[in-house]
């Protein structure tokens, strides 16, 4: 009873933070033209047509998916990790997606951050995905030798680390303009996917989002540390790779499309948990994805708040958000509960 | 017999096995006690016998099959195990924690049916949990939590539960009441129980046979066996403790 209520208010929220996001802008747009543009009626205005349909609607969209991706994937690393300060970023995935996209914009020099250069567009998604998957690769290696969930997580953050550096080692060969828009990218942002690749973000996200979903049961069984898991029928080795798989395909096509995204992949699960007060994935897992596309959303609008002067950096909000929740979860004994 | 082994030898390496040449049994209906000091190996037995680690020679049957040859979710459905494992099942209650007992049986997504329930009320309600059955197992003292991992067990419904160390960190109230709690599992459900423990005096009282583990071997029996053949005197090495027959405690 008490669990649809959550779900009624989070979807609420949801919907009318994405409305604050098509509505809301550095350009006034009354909301009866929005209506009719939204609903295929000629919006009149054709500078307001190109700003909701072609800025505002694809940012609010890429905004929830990106929330509801990192989200669900920081969740999954948290329990299968059985770690609080598990994210994506943690296992040096995001890193890996950093340093294909550094790849890519360093050496070739071409300006991915500006809209419309398909095939630059392009390359950033692949370096990103093939970076993802070549440290995932590596952490699939080692936690075949390494048993230990903590020292698999620090073997993570020592690849991190290393890729870390290679774009810095990167950045002192490339030549400005690479290093400006790798800087823009890195500053992190949701307007970075057109209209035109919406389709296969949308899709990319989905998928991984549905394997997430799938997983419910053997996540829950996870809890209980691998031997119990084992024991009560769950094919630890074949879950642990899905896991790393989902989380990698998630965090990597984020990566890729709105840069290095902090925060929301750490914070969000510890905010889904307090609104349930229950670590059982059955309802932790949607909440946590319907409450990340929520913070997502309201991060997006905070970056616009200096209106006409511009739009805030996304991880120059993220961490105000995210941080403080953090550092409340450990110092309050009674919300790690959840973890003993 | 629901489980024996055949010229088991377990360990990390094979130059050095952790003991070799087990041939054990574990009979329908029994309780059996593994006994023997810190260090002995027998963790490492019980996780091999479990599947939880391969053997490095020998075989084990479950139920008259390899374990070899049972798959993780049929061998889920012979074998419960309680561990000593960290747990971080804190923000689950106790309801959902049992319930994770009914995984083998249940689909894809893990929903529980009107009997799935009813075996996980009734799981809670043999071990005495019953009451607790909405709190969550971060509030459970340790004695409860253990309750709960060995309803969690119950609620697998295996014809053999394996324990290790089930009354570590517990208070000789709470040891006791687990261990006569287990001893009524093996009696009336036909249960067949393995147990590792170091309360060896409540062991002899309510265990139908005993495994001594010493580094030299192990020999088993039953307790009336074990004890009258004074090879408890042996159990601790490099100690003075001899086992009292009659008392049925170790003096000095």
């Amino acid at each position: 009873m008490k669990v649809r209520y959550i779900y009624i208010i989070l979807s609420l929220l949801l919907v009318i933070l994405a409305v604050l996001n098509i509505v809301l802008g550095s350009v006034r747009i009354p909301l009866a033209a929005i209506f009719d543009m939204l609903t295929g009626c000629d919006g009149g205005n054709p500078t307001w047509q190109v700003i909701v349909m072609q800025s505002r609607v694809p940012q609010c969209v890429t905004a929830l998916f990106c929330g509801a991706a990192l989200s669900a994937a920081g969740l999954m690393l948290q329990t299968t990790l059985a770690n609080p300060l598990a994210g994506p970023s943690i296992l040096g995935i995001t890193s890996g997606s950093s340093l294909g996209v550094a790849i890519v914009a360093l050496t070739t020099g071409c300006s991915f951050s500006a809209a419309g250069e398909i095939m630059g567009i392009t390359a950033t998604v692949s370096g990103a995905l093939i970076g993802a998957f070549v440290i995932l690769a590596i952490i699939l290696f080692l936690s075949t030798i390494v048993r230990s969930n903590t020292m698999l997580l620090i073997a993570g953050m020592m690849v991190g680390y290393i890729a870390t550096s290679l774009i810095s080692i990167l950045n002192f060969f490339a030549t400005a303009e690479g290093v400006h828009s790798y800087t823009i990218w890195g500053l992190g942002s949701f307007s970075g996917v057109s209209l035109s690749q919406m389709p296969f973000f949308v899709t990319a996200v989905s998928l991984g989002l549905l394997m997430a979903v799938l997983l419910i049961k053997p996540l829950n069984a996870l809890l209980l540390g691998a031997n119990y898991a084992k024991n009560i029928g769950v094919n630890v080795r074949r879950v642990r790779c899905l896991l790393l798989i989902a989380t990698g395909l998630l965090s990597a096509i984020v990566t890729a499309f709105c840069g290095p995204v902090s925060f929301i992949g750490l914070a969000v699960p510890h905010v889904a948990r307090l609104i349930v007060g229950s670590s059982n994935h059955n309802v932790l897992m949607p909440v946590t994805i319907l409450t990340g596309a929520s913070i997502a959303l309201a991060c997006n609008l905070i970056c616009l708040l200096p209106g006409n002067a511009g739009v805030l950096p996304l991880n120059a909000v993220t961490p105000f958000f995210g941080a403080p929740v953090v550092i409340y979860v450990i110092v309050s004994q009674k919300r790690m509960r959840f973890y003993n | 017999m629901l489980l024996t082994t055949e010229n088991l030898s377990i360990g990390y390496s094979a130059q050095k096995p952790v003991a070799a040449n087990l041939s054990l049994s574990l009979a329908k209906g029994q309780m059996t006690s593994l006994l023997g000091p810190n260090g002995v190996g027998k963790s490492t037995l019980l996780r091999t016998i479990a599947g939880l680690q391969p053997p490095l020679s020998g075989s084990v049957t479950v139920c008259g099959e390899l374990l070899s040859a049972i798959s993780v979710s049929e061998l889920s459905r012979r074998i419960a195990l309680v561990l000593t494992d960290k747990v971080s099942a804190g923000g689950l209650t106790v309801f959902e924690l049992v319930s994770m007992g009914r995984q083998p049986y249940t689909g894809f997504f893990g929903r529980l049916s009107d009997s799935d329930r009813a075996i996980i009320d009734q799981s809670m309600a043999e071990v005495g949990i019953a009451a607790k059955s909405a709190c969550h197992v971060a509030e459970l003292s340790d004695g409860e939590r253990q309750k709960v991992m060995i309803s969690k067990a119950l609620a697998q419904q295996t014809p053999i539960i394996i324990l290790d160390e089930p009354t570590a960190f517990l208070d000789a109230a709470a040891r006791i009441d687990v261990m006569r709690l287990l001893h009524r599992l093996a009696s009336e459900s036909q249960k067949a129980i393995l147990l590792s423990t170091h309360d060896i005096d409540v062991a002899t009282q309510l265990s139908d046979n005993l495994w001594l583990m010493n580094g030299n071997g192990l020999s088993c029996g039953t307790v009336v066996e074990i004890v009258e053949s004074g090879l408890l005197n042996n159990l601790f090495k490099d100690s003075d403790l001899r086992f009292d027959t009659t008392e049925r405690r170790f003096v000095w």
